[in-house]
């Protein structure tokens, strides 16, 4: 598996499909974001195929070629702005706020719930975010996170814990 | 609010699996990708087109002529699709229907065209395709294929095909069945003069493809077409050529196109019966008629009122005073389309697409009681709110397209395997249709879709299974993780003879697995209510929209 480093260069080189490989790493990271805030999966994937095509066009401008996730990720939290915006939903919605909901995919509390986790995975730094997604949206394992972002699997497996202690401290606060 | 019996990794490993069983995105990116990269545009982002990909289901590898066969669709739709109202087009069309054959030749390509014999052939780049109207019937021989392939022509083609009829009957404008997959999104006619010699040109924005640009010239003495340019509006430098002839003769077979003689036929054609009961689809769709439609999706805020007259249509966006969820039950449908009129009456809405018959235009002002502001779609084509492709949806407009959920066009497709049972043991008195192709997952499962069609209500799917299996797996829903089922419940018959639903319930299951190979699977469902009106007033001012309102006003 090659590092997010080494594909952002072979594009860059002209190697279109390495974006591929690229683009499949964080779909579902990115779809996590666009659905915390706009709750819709048809919006939330519009925001996605946005997201990866701006990233592609401008992927000269990025200046850390390690950097690739974090710098999605803003990418991404902009396009959800504009987004939301264009739907005028305002973007600060908590997930508390349920008067603004049009998620199609179901009133179930169990999708309830999970617009509940969305907004605090949102809520965590970057660097963060991008491990939560990486592990558990797009299913990456350990090892494979740690090439992806270069990082030593320890400091990947340290920092992933961090982010779970900060949601699971968030949670037990709100919930009481 | 959290589940207290799991823990927070549980958690996220089920919100996981919920992302990951939809539809992949990273395909339909890398198109745009690879187009970006090709015109090395900056301009513009993605548009989003569903037809064929279905929510909770892994998006259907459908084999298509693709960039390929465009071309030569294009190049027929410019032959045979213009409307008959522009001045000077019925002269054109009844030139072109006097010929027995229309020849287009390119660098890469030439085209048949047999207007009284219903024949559409092309060789493109070593490919070979010809379409039969009269036996409708489709061969293909791709570049490395071993056979033949013959299939049914189905509605995209045989209308591709059969157009010069309709223009014949001099109807009064583009039908919703006419372009196929290949849309125009806008169209002019014009004259011009070159050395003292006047043109007429047809000019012509498709929705896709790099060379979207097409010009048909004609022949102001001949009435024929002299040329087809097709050309990039974003590098002037790309372009394409056919030039028109007009011979006695032309191709009888595939084989007279090129492909040897020792090629065989793989013959995928269905049974008459079966092809019976996929006409009849076709056909009660087709029986809608005119109507206002009101649709109503639990656990969403807004809704959406559809409008259709002749070829003419417009879908409006409004928001409910209450939550949707609180409408009445199913048993009470008078008292539901009474409650939704009441709750429309207390709405603002917004227009969010009016197709005027020749074009589709979007509304991009997204506040209810704004002016609107009209754009020309860019994905959505006069024939999409009819068409039998997708199952039920439009691009920003989710469960609209009532007609293709109900009557989808299910003619065998290359890429696709299909199965018939016309007496199923588990669904007496009903029709089961099947097919699968292979998703685009790395384990090469395929995607399932099964039909369950009532002959006595017209021959109307009335449950749908849709899931995916890892290959060589006997098919049968119950046993994936990855699921969706969609039934119609509460049917009535129009004054038309239009067999529909006031319910459709939409259950998705997806697998909640996690690393440690627990799971459990999670249903949502979701439950779309349709109100039909079909004496409804339709004035043409719905589906006009004020000139001050288009973007260069």
């Amino acid at each position: 598996m090659a590092s997010d480093a080494q594909l952002v260069t072979r594009v860059r080189l002209g190697d279109v499909e390495a974006f591929g490989q690229l683009a499949e790493r964080y779909e579902r990271s990115l779809l996590a974001i666009a659905l915390a805030k706009l709750r819709n999966f048809h919006e939330a994937e519009d925001v996605v195929q946005a997201t990866l095509l701006l990233a592609f066009r401008r992927l000269e401008t990025l200046r850390d070629e390690g950097k690739f996730g974090p710098w999605l990720i803003q990418i991404a939290q902009c396009q959800v702005v504009e987004a939301a915006r264009a739907r005028q939903i305002p973007v600060s919605l908590s997930w508390e706020d349920s008067s603004h909901r049009t998620a199609d995919e179901g009133n179930c509390q169990a999708w309830i719930e999970n617009e509940y986790l969305l907004g605090l995975v949102a809520r965590l730094p970057d660097h963060e975010r991008v491990l939560v997604g990486l592990r558990y949206f797009d299913g990456h394992s350990m090892a494979e996170i740690a090439t992806i972002s270069t990082r030593p699997i320890g400091t990947v497996t340290k920092q992933l814990s961090r982010a779970i202690s900060r949601l699971r401290s968030w949670c037990s606060t709100e919930i009481s | 609010m959290m589940n207290h019996n799991a823990s927070l990794e549980d958690w996220l490993e089920s919100l996981g699996a919920a992302l990951r069983a939809r539809p992949r995105l990273t395909g339909r990116v890398m198109d745009r990708v690879r187009e970006s990269a090709a015109d090395g545009s900056t301009a513009g982002l993605p548009t989003r087109t569903r037809h064929f990909t279905i929510r909770g289901h892994r998006r259907l590898v459908a084999a298509s002529g693709g960039a390929v066969a465009m071309i030569g669709v294009a190049m027929l739709i410019a032959i045979t699709l213009f409307p008959s109202q522009s001045a000077g087009w019925p002269e054109v069309t009844k030139a072109i229907q006097s010929q027995k054959w229309i020849r287009g030749t390119a660098t890469f390509g030439t085209m048949w065209l047999a207007p009284e014999r219903q024949i559409w052939a092309f060789s493109l780049n070593g490919s070979h395709y010809f379409n039969d109207g009269r036996t409708k019937a489709k061969y293909e021989y791709r570049v490395g294929d071993k056979a033949i392939t013959k299939l049914p022509l189905g509605e995209d083609n045989a209308q591709r095909i059969l157009p010069l009829d309709a223009l014949s009957q001099d109807t009064s404008a583009i039908g919703p069945w006419l372009f196929g997959t290949e849309k125009i999104i806008e169209q002019k006619r014009r004259e011009i003069t070159e050395a003292g010699k006047t043109w007429i040109e047809f000019q012509m924005v498709l929705w896709r493809g790099e060379m979207n640009h097409v010009t048909l010239r004609v022949d102001p003495a001949t009435r024929l077409p002299i040329y087809l340019l097709q050309t990039s509006p974003k590098d002037k430098t790309k372009s394409s050529m056919w030039e028109f002839d007009y011979p006695t003769d032309g191709p009888a077979d595939i084989y007279a196109l090129g492909v040897p003689k020792e090629v065989k036929i793989d013959d995928r054609m269905p049974p008459d019966n079966v092809q019976r009961v996929i006409d009849a689809m076709a056909a009660s769709r087709a029986r809608i008629g005119n109507f206002r439609l009101i649709v109503g999706q639990s656990a969403s805020y807004s809704s959406s009122v559809v409008y259709r007259k002749g070829n003419r249509w417009r879908i409006d966006s409004w928001r409910p005073q209450v939550a949707i969820d609180s409408m009445p039950e199913a048993s009470k449908e008078q008292d539901w389309g009474q409650w939704f009129e009441e709750q429309l009456q207390l709405s603002k809405s917004m227009p969010f697409y009016v197709c005027d018959g020749k074009s589709v235009w979007e509304n991009r002002s997204f506040q209810p009681g704004e002016e609107p502001r009209w754009k020309l779609s860019q994905h959505t084509a006069p024939q999409d709110l009819m068409s039998g492709e997708g199952l039920g949806s439009l691009p920003s407009g989710p469960n609209v397209k009532i007609a293709s959920l109900l009557f989808p066009d299910l003619s065998p497709k290359r890429g696709w395997g299909f199965e018939f049972d016309l007496e199923p043991a588990d669904a007496p008195g009903f029709v089961l249709l099947k097919r699968s192709a292979q998703t685009t997952r790395p384990d090469g499962a395929l995607g399932h879709e099964w039909f369950f069609v009532d002959p006595a209500k017209g021959y109307a799917v009335v449950r749908a299974e849709l899931f995916t299996l890892p290959p060589d797996t006997p098919s049968e829903p119950a046993a994936s993780q990855v699921r969706q089922t969609i039934s119609m419940e509460d049917f009535h018959e129009s004054p038309q003879g239009f067999w529909y639903p006031t319910v459709v319930h939409n259950t998705s299951h997806f697998a909640a697995n996690n690393s440690r190979g627990q799971g459990a699977i999670q249903p949502l469902k979701t439950m779309v209510r349709y109100h039909f009106d079909f004496d409804a007033d339709l004035p043409d001012s719905l589906f006009t929209i004020d000139d001050r309102q288009l973007p260069n006003k």
